[in-house]
Order: structure tokens, then sequence, then C-alpha cells
């Protein structure tokens, strides 16, 4: 690692954190929960938040257990060296599927909004070359990119649901209870619940926090900040497009980009594009540097720097190679990624949590 | 202040070059860690060994104008006292012609030594020297007892009357400088509507005066320091003791001690040599002519340096946002200033956006483009034969070359260019249907947007940054604007200061401190010192000073004046 | 460093030799303003673009003006099996590329609207050029090309003229996403505006040329997304007002007891409704409320008077009901149509009776019954109280004391 420690504060963790959810998460999510959920899918934002409390809690708790040390590295510490390294591992590919998935989502998303003619892989490339240069400046500066330009996709987000205001029904989201309601509320809420367990991420951004012991409650409330901003987001896509939202592709998008302010401020979906772009390039950056990080303590080597550059080739491959078209991207969000995610997201750190704590308490008796 | 005044206090150079020598003594004990010596050194050692006065004036003689040889400018001239006992004493006067005010070295040197009678001459030689001209015959402030040839080449250089005296092993300088100066008046770039009208000069001195003035406190630390091996240059590092960083005073000190050059003409050498980040193109220094700039930043916590023979002076650490702010923001009502504020960050990304976004908006993203105007820019565009990128990069590179072209003109002429320009740009290349009009409008609009910045270094940055902007807009539309545009945001963000990252209070973000970035909040709200540049003293104002009705009678409002206790 | 700057230098040099796949001048693209889809004889479609004249519409670039001759646009039309082919085989007639997003106009041919609409909206719902916003249009008794082909004196742009027109009169502007919103709802039929071409009545002619001019004054229901019939004139404003839509019109309408109409402008109507289902006996409840200013006043009443103008407003509020009843007795009985989404709002409002309704809904439809409660007001009486041309006529006031004390509207059926 780099010799100078680098830190962040509590702040700039939840300006970090909050990218990692909201930039992939509120293009597909109202599209994808609506499958199950139809007009309720707003509704389905906030169980879904459910796994992002467990994986908080889970993810502190081990922090404070293994303070300035990382997840790869207090799994090794937990488990022995052999088994530790294993699930290292798994971390690692896990960050491979996030960076994967979320450059293969603005990939897909740019070129079939923006750039239809472009490559795939110049508009990939140019995308994983912005990501790559502010990974190698470290996660001190992807804080501080962060804190600078989330607000301002905050803001603008809350525009465009302003601007929206006028086209919106409320009469869509109706009706609210119905056959079957509860049940289609929490199947749909399955498919959220996958990027909420992206705060398994913490487990390399905490060592970077000077004081973990007061961490979270923050991220509590940026959890609930969350939620009630997908189901702002699920709330004014539903209301605009009404039962469209379930076979629309990218549902945000295309209520955004149905703006139309006195025949003037319309069609404005290329600022929402790079606005949005940047939540992609924020987490895209983050996931890399994790990549790299995991990269660094499985093979003992001294700087992230040095694996930035093959880690994003590895990713610009996987991109194209994992997501030939955009159904296959979709159909792995909505079947294979909350699941999947579930396991590695989840039940692995609270088994390691579990296992750390067992080893305690037993070896706290032969102390004594 | 007057003039005169500021010429009087233009004698403390004396004291601060007595102190440098001994600065200067324990630099080599100082780590050279970073610098190699240098093999070749840029000027000749004049003498390996210090040459000591003799006691024979016409060796000491012999040696000085061996020293000053072909200079015609230094003038020694041998005089003939008597002491009291009647004996003549030979002496020799060594000065620059034109450095040395030739009134004052009459009355108070040359008055005394030939006309009245001397103290009888036999002591010890330094003694006589220092004891009875210094403290009886010369009515002079500044006066330094020197032993070694090349102090007396050093102090005649800095504008003293150096006196030698026959059979002493010391001499004595004697300070008076008065050299001609341009006069203090109000600074060209940076004019104001209400504020001071004083602007530096290049005098070193006069420059630092006119702090010390502003701020009568000891706090207020001037430290001096020699750089140039040819030019001596005098350089000042000024900081308030308490209120700014320890270690930035230091890094200051370090940095600047670290410098081996032949010459200082202007702080711009050695403002490449401090910066954290040479290759930015930002520039991680603010130079300003004016003295309230420089007071309000030392307030803040900042380091000045003064260099001799420039206006300008720098403050270092310089943060992005700096540029944004207007001395005269603090002079006028904090509406205005705030509506200032705003509108400067929006003319910012409009000089660094405008033609790249121009481009994207009519080459990809025509649908951004309400319909109406797009039928306009589409007429306006049925005949040009250029594509928009190429035509926005011509474009912006004749208005860069006019722009040139009219700072370096005289000024006769660089309005008549101007016009010429102008004309040519506006009126004729648009009528021929080479360049089309709204192409001329969105260059015009960024060239305005470019002079909206109250400082010219970082608007000359922004400026630069435009083009590779454009390329990218060329390319890939909005979508390379926006990474175009992220990269720069991780430049700036990764960017430091002296130790202080650039983009603060927004960087790393200090919600305490962007009361003075966006907006420009009431003087009484602006309790505290901006984060991150100030060290332990960072109150400036109590709190509770909002003017009210309840205001003079009975204590300050407690609501408030509670919340802020608890805060502090 | 310098490395790195070598690579940079080579991904930047490299980055022109390719690139710009996706740039195209504003001077190399057709826009396309209008486009009409119509069905051929042999059942293909026929795409109908009306392509703007940058020259002629936006200011010129020598500033010589508008030209006086010659249009403002130019019709391509061309065949293919879908309107995907067509778009191509069109593109294959002009020289610039075709360039969609400022499409306002989707203007759909009568035979196109009562053949089925599956293709075209699934069209203009996937291609991303494609704007959701673009106002959909039924050319009533008429193929789309010929509409789009007339000239609009006050706009330089035909479709822009429809566009406007039908936005500023009947305020529905419903677009293509509405349009959508309609079709994939649960218990809502489909239904846009009728635009239609009418000869220029004698008064309006200034000139030699013999143009037509456009009209609203009906709407196209949908079953199915297959275009079945119009409903005209005050019926029009009736089912704009069921689906919330109305923004300005125009009402006459008797008052009882008296000879002569009034007149008022609608500023604001809103409607609240509610659905009471008894088994498969359902009752759809109106309550419409809204403010009118009188515009005209044939009755020479004191319109001074709130006795008058209650009496004004009863006349009104009578009319209303019955114009709404027309409506939807003739969309639900004789067209079987659900336009006004009495189905949607069953769903709404009693979700877990709806799947049993739902799959009878058309056999249901006839049979609903209504309720209609209207309960506009007139708060402004115009400029004048009595008619300004009357004499003065003393103890008028006093002639007409009979009040009904219910403003509540009678219930029908």
């Amino acid at each position: 690692m780099t010799s100078k420690k680098q830190t962040i504060s509590t702040w700039q963790l939840m300006m970090l954190l909050l990218p990692i959810i909201l930039a992939t998460e509120v293009l597909p999510v109202t599209d994808l929960s609506a499958k199950f959920a139809h007009q309720r899918a707003w509704l389905a934002t906030m169980p879904a938040t459910l796994t992002g409390v467990w994986s908080i809690l889970v993810m502190i708790e081990l922090a404070k257990r293994h303070p300035g040390r990382n997840l790869v590295q207090y799994s090794s510490d937990i488990l022995g060296p052999w088994l530790g390294k294993l699930l290292g591992v798994v971390f690692m590919c896990q960050a491979l599927i996030y960076t994967t998935k979320v450059s293969a989502e603005a990939m897909t998303f740019i070129s079939m909004f923006a750039l239809p003619r472009t490559p795939k892989h110049v508009v990939l490339g140019l995308f994983l070359f912005a990501c790559a240069i502010a990974t190698w400046a470290g996660i001190e500066v992807l804080a501080r990119c962060a804190e600078t330009l989330i607000p301002i996709l905050i803001g603008f987000s809350l525009f465009v649901f302003v601007f929206l205001l006028p086209n919106m029904h409320p009469s869509f989201i109706r009706p609210i209870l119905g056959p079957h309601w509860l049940e289609t509320i929490f199947q749909a809420s399955i498919v959220p619940s996958g990027w909420y367990g992206e705060f398994l991420l913490m487990g390399f951004l905490l060592p970077h926090i000077k004081d973990v012991h007061k961490v979270r409650r923050s991220i509590l409330w940026l959890l609930v900040g969350l939620g009630a901003f997908v189901t702002l987001v699920a709330l004014q896509s539903t209301m605009v497009a009404g039962p469209l939202i379930e076979k629309f592709i990218y549902s945000y998008y295309i209520t955004a980009r149905y703006i139309s302010l006195g025949d003037f401020f319309e069609r404005i979906d290329p600022l929402i594009i790079s606005i949005w772009m940047y939540g992609m390039i924020i987490k895209t950056a983050v996931c890399l540097y994790v990549l790299s990080i995991c990269v660094v303590y499985l093979c003992d080597l001294e700087d992230h720097r040095l694996v930035v550059i093959p880690v994003t080739l590895l990713t610009l491959l996987c991109a194209m190679w994992f997501f030939p078209n955009i159904a296959q991207l979709r159909n792995f969000l909505l079947y294979t990624f909350p699941f999947e995610g579930a396991l590695v997201q989840n039940i692995l750190p609270t088994c390691l949590l579990l296992v750390d704590k067992f080893k305690s308490a037993v070896k706290r008796p032969v102390h004594a | 202040m007057n003039l005169e005044q500021a010429e009087n206090i233009t004698t403390w150079i004396w004291f601060t070059g007595g102190a440098m020598r001994k600065i200067r003594k324990p630099k080599s004990l100082i780590p050279k860690a970073p610098i190699v010596e240098i093999e070749h050194p840029i000027v000749e050692p004049q003498s390996v060994e210090t040459v000591f006065l003799s006691t024979d004036l016409a060796v000491n003689e012999a040696e000085l104008r061996r020293e000053f040889e072909n200079c015609s400018d230094v003038v020694l001239r041998s005089i003939t006292c008597t002491d009291s006992n009647g004996r003549a004493i030979h002496m020799l006067v060594v000065y620059v012609d034109g450095l040395v005010d030739s009134k004052q070295l009459d009355e108070n040197v040359l008055e005394p030594l030939l006309l009245r009678q001397l103290p009888t001459k036999d002591l010890t030689p330094a003694l006589w020297i220092r004891d009875f001209l210094s403290e009886h015959t010369l009515p002079i402030a500044q006066t330094d007892v020197l032993t070694e040839i090349s102090q007396i080449v050093d102090s005649v250089l800095r504008g003293a009357a150096v006196i030698l005296v026959d059979g002493d092993r010391a001499a004595l300088a004697a300070a008076l400088p008065g050299w001609e100066r341009r006069g203090i008046e109000e600074p060209p770039s940076e004019p104001v509507i209400r504020g001071p009208r004083e602007g530096f000069i290049e005098t070193l001195r006069t420059n630092t005066a006119m702090i010390r003035r502003r701020i009568r406190s000891p706090r207020l630390k001037m430290i001096h320091m020699t750089i140039g091996d040819l030019t001596k240059t005098d350089v000042c590092v000024a900081y308030i003791e308490g209120i700014a960083q320890k270690t930035v005073v230091e890094e200051v000190k370090s940095r600047l001690q670290r410098i081996q050059i032949d010459a200082v003409i202007e702080s711009a050498f050695l403002e490449e040599f401090i910066e954290d980040q040479p290759r930015s193109p930002f520039p991680q220094l603010q130079n300003t002519e004016r003295p309230d700039i420089v007071c309000a930043n030392l307030l803040e916590g900042k380091v000045a340096i003064f260099t001799d023979g420039t206006p300008f002076v720098l403050l270092a650490p310089a943060i992005f946002w700096g540029a944004l702010n207007a001395n005269e923001d603090y002079y006028q009502r904090t509406y205005m200033a705030s509506f200032l504020r705003i509108l400067r960050i929006s003319f910012m990304m409009i000089s660094l956006l405008f033609p790249s976004l121009y481009v994207s908006m009519t080459t990809f993203q025509q649908e951004m483009i309400p319909t109406s105007l797009l039928l306009s820019i589409a007429a306006a565009r049925e005949a040009t034969p250029f594509p928009a990128v190429i035509e926005a990069l011509i474009m912006e590179l004749i208005f860069e070359a006019l722009r040139e072209a009219g700072v370096r003109m005289p000024k006769q002429i660089g309005q008549a260019m101007s016009i010429v320009g102008a004309l040519v740009i506006g009126q004729a290349a648009v009528e021929a249907g080479i360049i089309s009009a709204p192409m001329v409008i969105v260059v015009s609009i960024t060239g305005i947007a470019s002079f909206t910045f109250p400082r010219y270094n970082v608007g000359v940055s922004i400026r630069l940054l435009r083009f590779p902007m454009l390329l990218l807009a060329g390319l890939f539309g909005i979508y390379g604007m926006a990474i175009g545009l992220f990269i720069i945001i991780v430049h700036l963000v990764a960017l430091r200061s002296f130790g202080v990252p650039y983009f603060t209070p927004v960087g790393p973000t200090q919600f305490s401190s962007l009361k003075d970035v966006f907006v420009r909040v009431p003087r009484w709200a602006m309790q505290r010192r901006q984060d991150g540049t100030t060290g332990e003293n960072s109150l400036r104002i109590p709190s509770g000073q909002s003017p009210g009705p309840n205001r003079g009678n009975g204590p300050p409002r407690k609501r408030l004046s509670r919340r802020r206790q608890g805060a502090t | 460093m310098r490395r790195a700057l070598r690579i940079l230098c080579i991904v930047i040099a490299t980055l022109p030799l390719g690139g710009c796949w996706d740039r195209r001048e504003v001077n190399e693209l057709a826009l396309v303003m209008a486009k009409g889809v119509d069905l051929t004889d042999d059942n293909h479609v026929r795409v109908t673009v009306q392509v703007a004249l940058p020259s002629q519409v936006g200011g010129s670039q020598s500033g010589s003006g508008k030209g006086e001759s010659g249009k403002s646009f130019f019709l391509v039309s061309a065949t293919g099996r879908t309107v995907s082919e067509a778009d191509w085989h069109i593109q294959q007639k002009l020289p610039r590329e075709m360039y969609l997003p400022h499409l306002r106009i989707l203007l759909i041919g009568e035979r196109m609207a009562e053949n089925g609409m599956e293709d075209v909206l699934d069209h203009f719902g996937r291609n991303p050029p494609n704007r959701l916003r673009t106002t959909i249009l039924v050319a009533k008794h008429s193929d789309a090309a010929p509409l789009l082909q007339s000239t609009y004196p006050l706009e330089s742009l035909s479709g822009e003229a429809v566009r406007k027109l039908e936005r500023q009169l009947t305020g529905s502007n419903k677009t293509l996403m509405d349009f959508l919103i309609e079709a994939a709802g649960e218990g809502i039929d489909q239904s846009a505006s009728a635009v239609e071409l009418i000869p220029q009545e004698e008064s309006e002619r200034t000139s030699d040329e013999d143009s037509d001019i456009f009209r609203f004054s009906s709407t196209g229901i949908f079953r199915d997304l297959k275009l079945i019939g119009y409903v005209q004139g005050p019926e029009t404003v009736a089912l704009q007002w069921l689906n919330q839509r109305l923004r300005r019109t125009t009402l006459t309408c008797p008052v009882p007891n008296m000879h002569g109409t009034i007149s008022v402008e609608l500023t604001q109507a809103r409607r609240r409704a509610y659905t009471y289902v008894h088994g498969n006996d359902v009752t759809v409840k109106y309550v419409l409320l809204g403010t009118a200013m009188l515009t005209e006043n044939e009755t020479g009443l004191d319109a001074d008077n709130p006795k008058t103008v209650q009496r004004f407003q009863i006349g009104l509020n009578k009319y209303v009901e019955s114009i709404m009843l027309k409506c939807l007795e003739q969309v639900n009985r004789d067209m079987n149509a659900d336009p006004t989404g009495i189905g949607q709002l069953v769903y709404h409002q009693h979700p877990y009776l709806w799947p049993k309704l739902k799959p009878m809904w058309r056999q249901t439809l006839p049979h609903i019954h209504y309720i209609i409660d209207s309960r506009v007001q007139i708060i402004e009486g115009g400029k004048s109280g009595p008619p300004l041309y009357g004499k003065p006529q003393h103890g008028i006031r006093s002639s007409q004391g009979n009040t009904t004390d219910s403003l509540e509207g009678d219930t029908d059926d």
C-alpha cells in the first residue's frame, strides 16, 4: 500500500457510498421491480433497504473488531491464510463483477441513447479511462471527487423531479392494495436488495476512516436517505409513465427525457446522461480501487497503482465479454445478481463475523 | 503614508540585511536531501577564503577597486579629515552613484567628517569606528560595522555609503538608500470601484511597510532572505503568528531556501520553484498588486512572499475558489457580492464549456436545442464550409490572437487592432459565409466570460483547458465533455497548494467555509477563518454582532451566543 | 510520468483517426417536423414526413429575410411493410440524414387507425430517436398526407400549426406517452384528437389560392387500438373533461324558463369520480367541478344579481350534465368503448373486485349506471352587469324572484 495512510471523513464515506448504491440502482430499479410489483414498485424500495441494514451492521462490526484492516486482510486473520485467501478471491471476483456490471451498464446506456454509432469499446474505453485516472489518484481524491459531484447529481435529480411535476398523475400509483399486494411487493423488493448489499464495499473503505465507532449512525441515516430517494425516483417514474414502467428499459431516463418546459427546456436527456455518468464513473472508480486493493493484498504487492491498469483492462474485457447485449445484462440484474449478491455480500461476511465471534468466545476462557 | 515616510522605513533593509547573514550561515546545516550539489556554480566564487580588511587603507582601496573594476557607477572618494589632535586621517567613502541619497550623504556623512573636529584617533581601530564615528559623529539611523571586503561590496551594492578609515580593520556602513522609485498608484490590473487605491511598487520595503501600516501588530512577522546568486534579490516572507499554520510557514521558508538560481527578476521566478505540482495548468499561488488583498489573506492565515523588484506579491496557499473572489466582494453589500460570485462561477463554466457545448449540441445532440433555435442555427450553417469543431477552433484561436495582440500592442495601435479584428471576425467572415453567425456569438460570449475572472492567471488556465474540451466535444459530444470535465475535476481535487487541498472547501467539503465560496455572507456572520489554511486561532469575530434593535443595550442575543459557545 | 504522458499522447493521437462516428452537422440533417402514417391499398405502410427547409424557416444568414417564394417545408413519402422500412425508403430519397427527435406531430391516417395501431406504436415506443412527447393525432375522414401538404398562413410549418392549434384549443395535447399509457392501462380505451381538413370558407379566402384549413372538433375513439368512431362537438368537450384534459372551451346553453342562451368560458374544469359495484352492477358517479366566466348573455337579465347568476348556473349545470350523459352513452353504449376509463376507476377503487369484472367488461359497459353531478360555478360576469344596450328598466329585479334552492344536478339513470 501507499506509504502514507490515506484517511477519509465520515461525510466523504457517505458521499462515496451514495453513488455506489444510487448510480446503478436508480436507472433500472423501477422497471425491474415493476416487473413484479407493477404500480407498487415504489413500495418495494423500502423493504429492500433491510438488506442494506444487515450489510452495514455486519461490515461495521467486522471493521470494529479489526481496526485499520480491510476485508481481505481480516478474512485471513479470522480464517487462517489459506481459507482466508480463498475468501479474498471470492471478494475479488465480486469486485470484478461490480466493475463489469457498472461499466457494462454505463456502456449500454451511453451507446443506446447518446452515441449509437460509436464503437462500444471506444465508449467503454473512454469511460474506464476516466475511472482509472480517478482510481490511480487514490481513495482520498476519489472521496473529494465524490463530495464535489454527488451533491450536483442529487440536486439535478431533484430538479428533474420538480420539472416533471406537471406531467405526474398521482392516480397512476393506484390501487395501492389489491390482490396479492404484499407478495408482489416482497418479490419486487428482492431485485433492489442486491444493490443495497453493495455496502460490502465498506469493508475496504472503513479502514480509511479515523473512528469507525462513530460512523454507524451516519451510514444508517444515509441508507434511509437512499431509500427515500429511490422511492421518490420510483414514484416519479410511476406517476409519469403509469403502466408503461415495467416495459421500458431505464424508465427513469425515459421519464426524465419527457420533461418539457415551455417548448424550450426539453429533450434534456444528454444532460441527464452526462450527470448520471458522474455517479457511474465514481462508482466504477471505487470498485476498481477495491478490486486493485484485493489484488494487492492477495499478491502481497506494494501499491495499488501497480495493478490499476491491468485491472482496468480486465474490466474492459469482461464488460465486453459477459454482456454482449442489453437483454443479458438485464437478465443478470433481474435473476442472478440478487441471489449471487445475497450470498457474497450478506451471507459470507455474516459467517465471517460469526466465526470471528466464536473464535474470540473460545479464546477468552483460555486466557482466563 | 507619504513617500518620504516610506523611504525612511526602507532603511530597515539594513537590519534585515544583517539578519540575513545570520540565516544564511546555518544554510549548510539544513539537510539538502533533494538538492544535488551543483557541479558548475552559476557564478564564479569571488573569493573562496574571506578577505579581511587590512589596516592599510591603500591595500583596501586597491582591493575594492579590483572588485569594482569597470563599474563606472561605483564611486570611491578619498577624503582627509583631522582629529582633535590635528592629525590627518585618511578615509575612503565608497558608494554607488544613484543608489545613495546624495543629499543625505553630503549633509550627514561628508559634512560632519570634513567640517567638524573628530575625536582623537588613538583607540583600537574597530572601536574608533564604532564608538566615535557611529555613535558620536554621524547622524544616521542605520549603521553597521564591517570587517570583510565581501561585506563591504555587499553593502555598497545595497545602497550604503561605506567609510573606510586608514589604520582601522573595520569599516562603517551607513545606510543611505535613495534610489528613484515609482510613486504609489492604483494597480491597473486590479482596479476597484470601492476600496483602497494603493498598489504595490517595485521596492520591497515600501511594500512591506504598506502591510505593516495596516496590521500594526508585532505578530505580523516578516522573514527576510536573499535569493539569486547574481541579483541577490531581497525576498520577504510575511505571516501572522498564531493565525498562519506553522507547517505552511516552515514549508514556504524551506522551499524558498532550496532555490538555487542566478537571478530573480519577478516573483514568477519563485512561484515556479515552490509550487506543488509544476505540471498542473492551474496556478497554485495567488499573486496580487494590492496591499488590501495581501492583508485580508494574511488574516486568513496565508503567507505572503514579497519580492524586491516587482509589485506582485505571492500568496500561499492558494485555493481554486479564491480565484473567483474579488476583493471588492468584501466591500460591497452581501447580496450584490453573492450575486456576483454566482455570476462568476456560471461564467467560469461558460468560459470553459460554452464552445464545446455548442459544438456537441450542434453536431451530436441536436435534440437538446429548441426546435426554432435549431432551425435558425441550421439556416445559418447552411453555407458554411467547415465542420463546427474546426470553425470553433479557428474562431477561438483568432480570438486569442486578437486578445494577445491587444495586450502587447501600444495602446493606440491596440485599439485599431481590435476594431479591425472585430470587423473581420464579426462582420466580414459572417457575410462571406465562411463562419456562421452563431459561432461568432458563442466565441464572443466565451471571450467575455473569460474576462470575468478577478484573477487573471486562473482565467488563462481555464481558457487553455477550453481547447482539449473542444476536441473531446468534437469527438464524443456531451459524453466526451463530461469525461473531460471529470478528468479536470479529478486533477483539481488531487491538487494541493502547500499541503492544502486546492479545491477546499468544496473538494474536501468544509461546510463552515462554504459561507465564503458561492455566496458571501455578511461580515458579522463570518465568525471563523477558513478551515484548512488557518492555524489554531480561527476566531475572527465574536458572535452576536449582527446589527439589530437589541444591540447596544443588554447582552447579545442569547440563542446565538449559546450555540456558538457550544461550537467552540 | 513521462511514460504515462507518452501513452496519453498515443491515445489522444489515435482518437481522431477513427473518431466522430456519431458526428453529424446540422446542415447534414433533414429535420422532420411532422410525420404521417397511412395504410396503402395493399396493406403496406405509407409514411410521409414533413422536412423543414431551414433557409426558409430560420433567420437567413445574409439577412435577406424569409424567402417569399416556395414553401418552408417539403414532403417525402415512401411505403414499406413496417414504419421503419418506410422510414428507410424515405431515407433513400433524402440526401441528408432524417432526424427524428424534433418530431412534434404524428398524424395517423384514418384507414391506418381503423386497421390497428400496433405496428406504429411499437416503432415509436422502441426506436430511441423517437420522442414520446410527440403529439398523436388522427386524420378524420382522410389520409395523413393531404393534411401535411396544406400550408397554414400563420405558421411556416403546417405541422407546427397543427400542434399549436391542438394545444391551445383543446389543451389535451395527447402525446404518444399518454396514448401508450391508455393502451397499456387496465380498463381504459384510447382516444386521440382528430384533425380534419375543411375547405376554407368564402370569407376566409384572401387570394386565388384555394387552400384548405384545419379544424379540431372531434375526438377519435379507439377500441383495442382500432379506431371505431368519433365523438363530435360538445361531446368532445365532455370527453376531455371526463379525462381531466380540458383546458379551455366555450359552452353555450339555454337558461331554464327564459328565452335566449348564455355563453360561458370555462376557466377551470376538474372532475371527481366514484364507482360503486354491486355484483355485476356498476354505477359511476362523476362530480364535475369548475369555474366559468360569462361571455355572453342573450337573456337580457342582469348578471350583477346573484340570483340571476344562480339561474345561469342551474342552466349551465343542466347543460353540462346533459352533454356528459350524451357522451357517455355514445361511447359506452353505441361504441362499446371505454375512453373515459370507468374500468380503470373500478380497478383503482375496487382492486379486489376488478379481476372478476375484467373479463366481461365489454359486456358490462353498456349497462353502467351514471350519476352526474355538475357543480360548475360562474364566478365572473364579464365587464357588464345588465346588457349594456338595454334601456333602464326599473323593478326588473323583483320580477325574477323565483329561485331554486337546490344547486344539485339531477340524477339521471
